[in-house]
Order: structure tokens, then sequence, then C-alpha cells
């Protein structure tokens, strides 16, 4: 077995639409250690949601992953039957997701729910599970949780409700928690509360983190690493500081600056010029060639690779790895 | 008028607070509040306490024939004096009672592991899974009940004993009247299947059919009981029908329906009217209450009826 917890290779998850082919993920690599926290930053539509749907197989009609591997600790997910991913989901992988107002069924009290979790598969005893769901309420920080377990959704705020999400995700202890958004869908201080939570949660039970955000914030607060993706692409992959220290891909320096600064006086935000390019017409060359600053011609023409510029630290960005000079 | 204020403010209150307690109590708040729905519910309720409780009520054995006090008018001997065989008309009723309320339920329960087994994998699954299922019930859908319920009931209806006559015209009935439920939850499944907490299930790694029965299935129950409620008056009044035909359950087993057909003789419509009236009020007053009630939970759970 590696020493990574999740190793993905060369994904590719394509949609097969009615007016062509949307390469949602486009050959994806990152691995995960055990008790990591990996970031996986980008704008709305580069892909970031899909590689976690990729991960748990959750990827639907007309979307396929078509290449690539997913060892998670050493076995392909890929090569999984249904019933073998069902014995996973929830289990050893398990998520969260960005709605915690719905993502609750509301006819059943939110003990019951995560009771079944852990009935299924733990085999746990009603008896069993009803105590443990009582503990993982605790755990997550839930005052009266003996009185919650017999609550139903409707009754918790958002807050209330992403930490039961949290809890029942967390409820089989997995190995690896996906957390799709966690936060956006929350106010201010509740999402520094979760955050704090997700941190305290990975070291007491050493869960490894795939955090799927386009907040720089939350990544530089929870992230061990972090992958910035453009496009279904990675363009840039570095250890959480060195990302910060030293953003080289144009794409990553621009998210930096158009975070809102307390030190300076400006009265506009910097932003990317530009939008996503439409995923039916993606440009020939790279991705991000008709919104980046450096652009230059080779650029129009070839695709740029992956290519280490520091230990750890990769990009996808000729102008970044020097080739052309 | 002011005090009609606090009232109103005091009951909005009490119903803001119930609302917090669950999908239920406040739904029992709503239905409260409809006067003759509760009508409805008590009147059914002592029809089927009388019903049920018949052996205590009445001293005469159901079928206990006794020529000698044969087409008795109602005395205080005989309450709703005897029929032709000297039958205690009242026994009768009561235990018809239980014959025809056993139909409207059992037939009921039919339509409903139908519907929902039908509507729930049909709206889960789509595709043509949903396509060969719905175009099945709705075959089914498209006969006219009656007389599709009628040459069934004649085809199989001769090769089986009085009681499980009886039996099959439940099973008729409740297989006639499930495309419509099945329908009806079809539709609610094809809505809540894109809501988020069922991605969220298939992401805790819970199988299809614990997807569709557990957690899709229970949140369409308040549909379900609606059309359940409103589908046992349906039901009786299709087995009264059948059994006044004489296609239905049939004697001496007694039933409301099969006891009005006292009134298809000339001579005892005129001269015995206690032989056709009671059997007839029963039937009227069942399927009454019991609509009262469906149309009042209707009310009741349906959120935009909230005034």
């Amino acid at each position: 077995m590696s020493e990574f917890l999740l190793d993905v290779k060369n994904v590719k998850t394509h949609f097969f639409t009615d007016k062509g082919v949307v390469k949602a993920v486009d050959g994806v690599d990152f691995k995960i250690k055990k008790g990591e926290t990996l970031g996986i930053v980008g704008e709305s539509g580069s892909g970031k949601s899909v590689t976690s749907m990729s991960v748990m197989q959750l990827v639907e009609e007309p979307g396929k992953t078509i290449e690539g591997a997913i060892k998670f600790k050493g076995e392909d997910l890929l090569q999984k039957t249904t019933e073998e991913m069902q014995t996973i989901r929830g289990n050893e992988i398990s998520m969260i997701f960005q709605e915690p107002m719905t993502s609750l069924n509301p006819v059943f009290k939110v003990g019951e729910q995560i009771m079944e979790v852990l009935m299924l598969h733990q085999d746990m005893s009603r008896e069993e599970a009803k105590n443990k769901a009582i503990e993982m309420l605790k755990i997550v920080g839930i005052p009266r949780a003996e009185r919650v377990v017999d609550d139903y959704p409707h009754q918790l705020s958002g807050g209330m409700r992403q930490r039961v999400m949290i809890a029942m995700a967390l409820a089989c202890e997995p190995s690896l928690l996906i957390a799709d958004e966690p936060t956006t869908a929350l106010d201010v201080t509740i999402q520094a509360q979760i955050l704090q939570l997700m941190n305290e949660l990975k070291k007491k039970l050493g869960t490894a983190i795939m955090l799927i955000t386009h907040d720089l914030g939350v990544v530089a607060q929870m992230a061990d690493h972090v992958i910035v993706m453009y496009c279904g692409k990675v363009v840039e992959d570095a250890p959480v500081e060195e990302l910060f220290e030293n953003p080289s891909h144009p794409y990553t320096k621009g998210l930096m600056k158009s975070i809102p600064s307390l030190d300076d006086d400006k009265r506009r935000l910097d932003s990317i010029e530009g939008m996503v390019p439409h995923p039916l017409r993606l440009p020939k060359g790279c991705y991000f060639e008709p919104r980046c600053p450096y652009a230059i011609e080779k650029c129009k023409t070839h695709k740029p690779e992956l290519k280490e510029i520091a230990s750890g630290h990769k990009v996808s960005c000729f102008v970044a790895t020097e080739e052309v000079r | 008028m002011k005090s009609e204020a606090i009232k109103k403010a005091d009951a909005q209150k009490k119903n803001e607070e119930q609302e917090v307690v669950g999908l239920w109590e406040m739904v029992w708040a709503n239905f409260k509040k409809n006067k003759l729905a509760v009508f409805g519910l008590i009147a059914i309720s002592i029809l089927i306490l009388l019903v049920i409780l018949a052996p205590i009520i009445t001293p005469y054995e159901r079928d206990a024939v006794d020529l000698l006090n044969a087409e008795q008018p109602p005395s205080m001997s005989h309450w709703l004096g005897t029929d032709e065989l000297g039958r205690d008309y009242f026994t009768r009723i009561l235990y018809g009672g239980r014959i025809s309320l056993k139909v409207g339920l059992f037939s009921v329960g039919v339509s409903l592991v139908l519907g929902i087994l039908f509507g729930g994998v049909s709206g889960f699954y789509g595709g043509w899974i949903d396509n060969i299922l719905m175009r099945i019930a709705e075959i089914i859908y498209s006969f006219p009940f009656l007389p599709l319920a009628i040459t069934l009931s004649a085809i199989l209806g001769t090769k089986v004993s009085t009681e499980n006559k009886m039996y099959m015209v439940m099973v008729i009935i409740g297989v006639l009247r499930f495309p419509g439920l099945a329908r009806m939850i079809r539709g609610q499944i094809l809505t809540l299947r894109e809501q988020e907490f069922m991605q969220a299930a298939t992401a805790l790694g819970l199988s299809d059919s614990r997807k569709i029965f557990r957690h899709l299935i229970p949140n369409t129950f308040a549909y379900i009981i609606v059309n359940a409620t409103l589908g046992v008056a349906g039901a009786i009044m299709s087995e009264s029908a059948l059994s006044f035909l004489g296609l239905g359950v049939v004697p001496p087993i007694p039933t409301w329906g099969n006891m009005v057909t006292y009134a298809t003789r000339s001579y005892v419509l005129k001269n015995m009217p206690w032989l056709w009236i009671p059997p007839g009020f029963c039937i009227f007053i069942a399927v009454m209450s019991i609509n009262l009630m469906g149309d009042g939970l209707r009310d009741a759970v349906d959120p935009k009826s909230n005034r």
C-alpha cells in the first residue's frame, strides 16, 4: 500500500450531451495523505465538484468517468461494483454538501438519520446506534444532544443542520471526508465555527479532508496542500504556504489579487478580466490564455503541462516555468 | 371585536407552537379547525365502534333463522324488524357493516401496496421502467370500472366459495383502483428524487430500495393517507354496487350492498321499508363521513391551504 490514502491519476470525467462532449474533468491528478487536508480551488464550472463526484462515483448520466484511476487505500474505485461502492460510501469515504437546509430528509428525526448510517455500515443495534448518534452530536458541538436527536430538521438552524450533516458523515469514522463547499450557505460567524470544528475533528479522528471551495480564505485556514483548477484541469499544485507566498500561475495570481485587503484603499476590487470559456468552445492552446495578462504567442497554440518549479510545487504555464526564455 | 382579535392571536400563537412540534401535529391542528371533517371523524368512529362491538350490542346470531318471526316490522325485540327468514335485521346490519368496512379497508390496502410499488419504482428510476409500469397502470386505468369489475367477478366468481368470493371482490376492487394512487405517488417521487437529501442519501451508501421505500415514500405519506381515506369510501361504494348486482359478496354473508338489494322487489320496496332504508342509510353515512374526513385531511395536509 502506498503512503497515500487517495491517489487520483489522470481522471477524465466527460459529459456526453446532445450538443457535444463537455470535458468537466480532463486529466486531473492529485494525492491525499492520511490525515491531510487538500483544498481544491476554482471558479464555478472549473470542475471541482465533478472531481469530488467522480471520487464518490456519483456522476450521473450523461456524465461518465472514462479514463484514469482513483486509488483509495490502494484499490481502484473505478473498478468497484455499485454494491461495493455502497459499502464504501458513508463508511470509508463520506461527503458533506453545500446546502445544509435541504440535505436532510425532512420527515425523519435527525437522530434516525445518523442511526441509519450506523446500523447499515457498522451493524449496530438501534440502542447502540442511538447512543453513538448522541455522542456524535456532542462531538460536533450540539448542545442538549439528547433532545436534538429527536428533533426534525426543520426545527434546527442552518449551522445546526450542517453540524448534523458532519456528525452523520463522520459517524462511521471514515478515513476521507469530502466537503463540497461546506460553508458557502452559512453566514460568516457560523462558517468560522464549522471550519474550526472540522479542523478539530480532523485532528481527533485522523480523517483526511478533501475540501472544495472557491474561497481562498477558507483554504488558507484549512488546507495543507492546494490544487487550483481551471476548466477541468489542474493549473497549479502546491503546499498551502508555498501557494500563498509564491503563486505562480497567472490564474492563481488573479485569484489572490481579487481577495479584498484591509490595508489598501482601493475603491474597486481587482478581478480577473473576461469569463470562463464555454465548455464546448475551449481555446486551442492554454485554456486561460484569453484572460491571461502574461500570455505570449506560444500560449495560443500549445497546451502547457504541469511542471515542478519548486519542491512539491507544480504549475502548468509556459511563462511561469520559463520554458520560452 | 377586541376579544375576537385576541382569540385570533391566541390561535395563531398556538398554531405556531404546534408548528415546531412536527408535521402531524400541524395536520391535526388544521384538521380540528374543520368542523365538518371532525363530524365525519366522529360519525365514522361511532359506526366502526358499533360494528366491532356487534356481538355485545345484539343478542342474536348473524344467520339465526326464525321462520315464525319472519318479515316482522321493527319492534322492541327486533329494533329493525326481521327479514324473510326471520333473521334479526339490526344484527345483520351490524355484521354487514363489518364486511363492507373490511372490504373498503382491505381493497385500499391492496391498491396501496400496488400503488406504492408501481409509483415508487417508476418515479425513482424513470426511463423505460417508468414507461412500462405506467403504461400497465394506464391500461387498467382506462377500463371503465364497473363493466370490468362485473366481468371479472362473473368469470372468477363461479369457481370460488362464498367466503372466498368476498376476498376476491376485495382484490378486484383494489387492483382496479391502484393506478390513480400509483400516478400520484410517481408524481411526488419525481420531484422529491431531485432534492439534495437524496444525493446525500446516495453519498451515505444507501441502496436503491432503501432510498425509495425508506426515504422517498415516507415523504409522500401525507398524500397517501388522504388518497387512501377517500379510497375507502370509494371502495365501499364499489362493493355495494357489485353486491347489489349480485356479483359481489353474496348471501348468507350480509353486506350493506347486498342488503339494499331488497329494494329491487316491488313488494318489499312498498311494504317493508325497514329492509332497505337502514342499509342504504348506513352506506350513505359511512361514505359521507369518510369523504368529509378525507376532504378535511386534504386541506390540513396541503400547506397552501393554510390560512
